[in-house]
């Protein structure tokens, strides 16, 4: 049961890091970044390849992918997004824009990496020692993968509800119109949110890498559960999406553990369901 | 000195203003007047950059061009604007709009003490420093958006209808703190449907008709006029 507990937090801390960097683009960026989860998948791809060729362990090979994330999503912005958001009358038009952009962009990571490692399941053997907490026996990998997830949303939540900084971010996902009013740049905000969102998913794939099989056509999972997860916290909210995250991955858990583990996409959808039904701005979105 | 020249601003091709040109100098307080659709609240958005001009436009602050400057630039230049329907960011505290409105680099020296000016022209704001701005009442927004400007420590304010939607007796308020506004040396520039009470406080003011500027005169000689008595005041001639 408590071991249960401890895995379901792992994954659904993993859950809410990669949704904070989605909630993050979406939110402040105003852009539905269709290839997250392959961003996702690239870097979990890049941290096999440090930890199997150069012997590189991923919590070091994080201080290499995160910010080449970040630099891809950066680049990504300013050569497809930003030609998007000059172009858009509102910010419905720039949703629609952005969906059809970045699904293209989805098959071409995609490509790029089935070129590179071809379509085969991918694993590497990391930390893979057990550790008693409490009774519960649970692989170290696993712990250091939640301890991470934790400490990097943690982080993130401080940056943007403590500095002056973060309320800028905050500003732009609040009302974009009136920011420039407060001598806010909104494109270069936004361009700073895209890239933390690409950093963060990058974060994530790496942890996912961690203690998880994943092949390159596992994007789209990690852009779908994202996704939920970002409904269901409210859009652009982070305290939601890590709320939401933990709730995805603890049921995940316990529905493989105690019914059927084929159940759990089911399952993930039946909760997205009544969420939707019950409250449709999300758990801390406001009503609009 | 703000000055502008020939501004002409188009939507399509709908012709909002055509080659408007006024000027207004820091300390002195101008009142835009024309009917809803003149082309009022357009010319505030073209100072502030958030519309293009088009044709010969020229406008400059202190000598300086600003025509197709950036808007947040405009108000890092010192000109802010109170938008119509206020603009301000409804899901945050009220301290934090005004902690936003210091957010140009050249409000941050004095952040505190303009922090202090504001809480003393409005305590009401104190009071209600951390409630989140949208479940207040219409006043009080004005109240904050108004602030929320003034933090940026503009040498130029621009209000775009203050007075819209607020009971008479909060804009009786809201007036009387415009022209506290007015004695710390900042430049007033407004667009009002209040004919009356905007043109008691500005030193001048214009007419806007239909996108031309059609006359400017010293506030007291307009709020005498007997054309705009009868246009603006409902007066009959």
């Amino acid at each position: 049961m408590f071991e249960h507990l401890i895995n379901g937090l792992v994954l659904g801390g993993t859950y809410a890091l990669v949704a904070m960097g989605l909630t993050l683009q979406y939110g402040i960026a105003r852009i539905m970044n269709l290839s997250f989860g392959d961003t996702v998948i690239a870097a979990a791809f890049a941290a096999y390849v440090l930890f199997t060729a150069l012997g590189l362990s991923p919590l070091l090979s994080l201080l290499i992918v995160v910010p080449a994330g970040f630099a891809f999503s950066y680049g990504i912005f300013s050569l497809i997004m930003r030609p998007l958001v000059r172009r858009s009358a509102n910010s419905e038009a720039l949703e629609v824009d952005s969906i059809l952009a970045t699904f293209g962009l989805l098959f071409v990571i995609q490509g790029v990496l089935l070129v590179l490692f071809g379509g085969n399941f991918t694993s590497y053997s990391y930390l893979n020692v057990p550790v008693d907490i409490l009774g519960a026996v649970v692989a170290l990998n696993r712990l250091s993968a939640l301890i991470l997830a934790a400490v990097l949303g943690g982080a993130l939540v401080l940056l943007l509800m403590r500095t002056r900084w973060g309320l800028r971010m905050r500003a732009v996902a609040i009302s974009a119109s009136s920011a420039p009013l407060v001598g806010i740049n909104v494109i270069q905000t936004s361009r700073m949110a895209f890239a933390i969102g690409g950093a963060l998913a990058a974060s994530g794939g790496v942890v996912i890498s961690m203690y998880q099989t994943f092949t390159v056509t596992s994007g789209v999972v990690f852009t779908m559960k994202a996704l939920i997860v970002v409904i269901m916290g409210g859009k652009g909210s982070l305290p939601g999406a890590l709320a939401a995250g933990l709730i995805l991955g603890l049921v995940e858990t316990f529905v493989a553990a105690y019914i059927d583990p084929g159940l759990t996409l089911a399952s993930t959808y039946l909760i997205f369901l009544a969420l939707l039904l019950l409250r449709p701005s999300g758990l801390f979105g406001k009503a609009s | 000195m703000l000055e502008l020249s020939d501004v002409t601003v188009k939507y399509g091709q709908h012709l909002a203003l055509d080659k408007v040109s006024l000027q207004i100098a820091k300390g002195e307080t101008v009142v835009i007047l024309g009917a809803n659709g003149a082309g009022k609240s357009s010319l505030l958005k073209a100072i502030a950059g958030l519309v293009p001009c088009a044709g010969a436009a020229q406008i400059t602050l202190n000598g300086q061009p600003l025509r197709g400057t950036a808007p947040h630039l405009i108000t890092e230049a010192g000109i802010a604007l109170v938008p119509e329907g206020r603009g301000i960011f409804g899901d945050m505290t009220v301290e934090e709009n005004l902690t936003l409105g210091a957010n140009p680099i050249r409000a941050r020296q004095r952040e505190a003490e303009t922090l202090a000016l504001i809480y003393d022209l409005f305590p009401r704001l104190q009071e209600r420093r951390k409630q989140i701005a949208r479940t207040m009442s219409g006043g009080e927004q004005q109240m904050v958006a108004i602030g929320r400007a003034l933090m940026s420590n503009p040498d130029f304010l621009m209000l775009d209808e203050p007075s819209l939607g607020l009971a008479p007796v909060v804009i009786g308020e809201m007036f009387k703190a415009l022209a506290k506004i007015k004695t710390t040396g900042v430049g007033l520039l407004m667009v009002e449907q209040n004919v009356k009470a905007s043109l008691k406080l500005a030193d001048r003011g214009y007419l806007i008709e239909a996108g031309r500027m059609s006359a400017s005169a010293e506030a007291a000689t307009l709020l005498n006029d007997k054309e705009v008595q009868s246009v603006f005041l409902g007066a009959v001639v």
